[in-house]
């Protein structure tokens, strides 16, 4: 009887791998073919998406290395929101600049001297002065590289978030210029000036909308894909700055995990290494971004056929 | 008279072996070249039970340096890949330039899963020698694996020169990188000098079937994967050809390629969800709900694809479902 029994399971286990690889295959065959028409067809022919991009400083430059292996995959992105640095990297994405171009840009950090900005933060100076200091570096870019562009003029629909420092309230940005909005959604509160707009005194959206699905929602987008930055909440802050900007941190993350419920698929990219201000290190935050992207593509493109299956159908 | 003798003695023996321990060195060269004999004749025990006397010769660098390869390599082919990982790091530490270790190390690094630690070494062994195939190839195969595919199909691309489109096996991972990367005009290129290669094998019109389809061109794509199905008349293959029927807008014909498959085998999961996506396309949702529930007990995404069509229907009972 034992002996019968160690052939039944022999048998078994010899026989179980085959099958769960034919079906394995089969799924293949199944996903590939059906993406195929998914990512070759326009909205209403299949739900239209959304990509929603977190804040998370130079560490949110893994939005860079998301977008390459979406775009790799061919994932469709109808709409773009964005907070924060989230802001920087969508609104150039929908305003028509190429992944390698926004790779480049990440390389350029250094030049572009965005770190000099948060250094330049002496913060005996902000108590004796009692005034809070212009990131000089980075509006010049968001000038230079927005200035001339409106919501209206963009390739893609695009929305950013940021906060009215004076009612907490959370404003999305869908008309108007593009780089004041992106400038407001950046804008890092209690250490930069308020950008004062439309009667409001804005400050960086992460502080209430860390993650844009909805959003990106409003936009128009029935399915969103989340691009996360995990926080990096393990790594000591070495000065009173660092643990402003870590408090900022661990804040939009506790508001990113119920914001994560909401999307149809999540990219969560960790970067723990990296604080916020390294922007030096922009493009091993983009290679992480890759690396976990490419990663979770196949249970992405998954997700959305899931959702999107019915309808694709319907319209054959 | 003893001091003569011992004067004697001394006089036999050369003044570097008291300088430069000659007769250990001696001794050392003698275990190397029983070494290397042993590693030529492919007796791998043999080089591994002579590698500790050798070692205990304190042999000077050069010596443990062919050594050490003799020795990682037959630590791989006997399996102890743990004990030939922890040697090539340490013949790399001591010798930086050795080609083979950092070599072999990333072979290994990529073949046990962890191509983030092969891609450097083999970045370092191609500043050395950048036509080397084997490190090109493992190179591209690390990239694949991490995602980056625009420098992964750099390396591909230099290996498959190297190796003058002759590998077949390598020109299929080539081309199914470039299917991930939708770089259409590259696979479609190295499918055709796949096909020159090895014209007999059904994957280069299948994966020309693939570059079409990937563009939305259903009808190019039905074109090549009969070509495929030619050459091998797989059930899979049908299979794949019933779906470009049916996403081409081909319903009717999809549901004809699925039945010849529900026929011998009426629990067939894949044919069962072509079926009834077929007929669901068809306007006709209450035919297509028995194929939906019979394709639920497939592979976990074809289940949930048939569920997405079933809404809230109940999951089939485990025992109805085929195994």
């Amino acid at each position: 009887m034992l002996k019968l029994k160690h052939i039944f399971l022999a048998a078994l286990f010899a026989a179980c791998p085959v099958a769960l690889s034919a079906q394995a295959a089969d799924d293949d065959i199944l996903r590939d073919a059906l993406w195929t028409r998914l990512a070759s067809s326009k909205p209403p022919a299949r739900p239209s998406v959304g990509l929603a991009l977190s804040g998370g400083g130079a560490r949110g430059f893994a939005h860079t290395g998301v977008l390459e292996t979406l775009e790799y995959a061919g994932f469709p992105m109808d709409y773009v929101s964005g907070t924060s640095i989230g802001a920087v990297i969508g609104s150039l994405y929908a305003s028509g600049s190429t992944v390698p171009e926004i790779w480049n840009l990440g390389r350029d950090a250094k030049e572009l001297k965005f770190s000099k900005d948060f250094k330049s933060i002496k913060l005996l100076s902000l108590l004796i002065t009692n005034k809070l200091i212009t990131p000089t570096y980075i509006n010049r870019f968001l000038e230079t590289r927005l200035g001339a562009l409106t919501f209206e003029n963009l390739k893609k629909p695009f929305s950013c978030s940021a906060m009215d420092l004076r009612t907490g309230e959370k404003i999305v940005f869908t008309e108007g210029p593009l780089a004041i909005a992106v400038r407001a959604s950046s804008n890092l509160p209690g250490i930069f000036a308020p950008v004062q707009y439309r009667h409001r005194h804005l400050v960086d959206g992460g502080v209430v909308d860390f993650v844009p699905i909805g959003a990106a929602r409003q936009l128009g987008a029935d399915w969103v894909l989340a691009s996360v930055i995990g926080n990096s909440s393990s790594r000591n802050p070495e000065n009173v700055l660092m643990s402003l900007l870590q408090v900022i941190d661990i804040r939009g993350s506790l508001l990113s995990l119920s914001a994560e419920k909401e999307a149809g698929f999540v990219i969560k990219t960790d970067v723990a290494d990296m604080t916020v201000a390294d922007f030096d290190r922009c493009e091993e935050a983009g290679e992480a971004g890759l690396v976990e992207a490419n990663r979770r593509i196949d249970a992405a493109r998954e997700a959305l056929l899931i959702y999107a299956a019915p309808r694709l159908a319907e319209k054959l | 008279m003893r001091l003569l003798a011992a004067l004697l003695l001394f006089s036999a023996v050369p003044a570097r072996a008291f300088l430069f321990g000659g007769a250990s060195d001696q001794r050392a060269a003698a275990g190397l070249e029983k070494m290397r004999a042993a590693f030529e004749a492919g007796n791998c025990f043999s080089v591994l039970d002579l590698s500790p006397a050798f070692l205990q010769e304190k042999p000077p660098a050069p010596m443990r340096e062919e050594a050490y390869g003799y020795m990682g390599r037959c630590y791989e082919s006997a399996g102890a890949t743990d004990k030939a990982i922890s040697l090539y790091k340490l013949a790399l530490g001591l010798y930086p330039e050795n080609m083979l270790f950092a070599s072999r190390l990333a072979l290994i690094y990529n073949q046990a899963g962890f191509p983030e630690n092969a891609a450097p070494l083999f970045l370092k062994v191609l500043s050395i020698k950048s036509d080397d195939t084997e490190a090109n190839l493992g190179l591209a195969r690390a990239y694949a694996a991490l995602g980056f595919l625009s420098r992964s199909k750099d390396f591909y691309s230099r290996a498959v020169i190297l190796q003058d489109f002759r590998d077949p096996a390598v020109l299929r991972e080539y081309a199914l990188c470039m299917l991930r990367k939708r770089d259409w005009p590259e696979a479609l290129y190295i499918a055709g000098r796949g096909a020159g290669t090895a014209p007999l094998s059904p994957f280069w019109p299948l994966a020309q079937a693939r570059v079409w389809a990937g563009q939305g061109n259903y009808h190019k794509a039905l074109a090549s994967i009969e070509a495929a199905i030619l050459l091998e008349p797989s059930r899979q293959l049908r299979l794949e050809r019933a779906l470009y029927l049916l996403l081409g807008g081909l319903p009717r014909r999809a549901l004809e390629a699925a039945d010849a498959e529900l026929g011998p085998d009426g629990k067939d999961a894949l044919a069962s969800v072509v079926k009834g996506m077929a007929l669901y396309s068809l306007g006709k949702r209450a035919e297509a709900e028995p194929y939906f529930l019979t394709a639920r007990c497939g592979g976990p995404f074809t289940a949930k694809i048939a569920g997405s069509f079933l809404g809230a229907a109940p999951v089939p009972a485990e025992e109805n479902c085929k195994k």
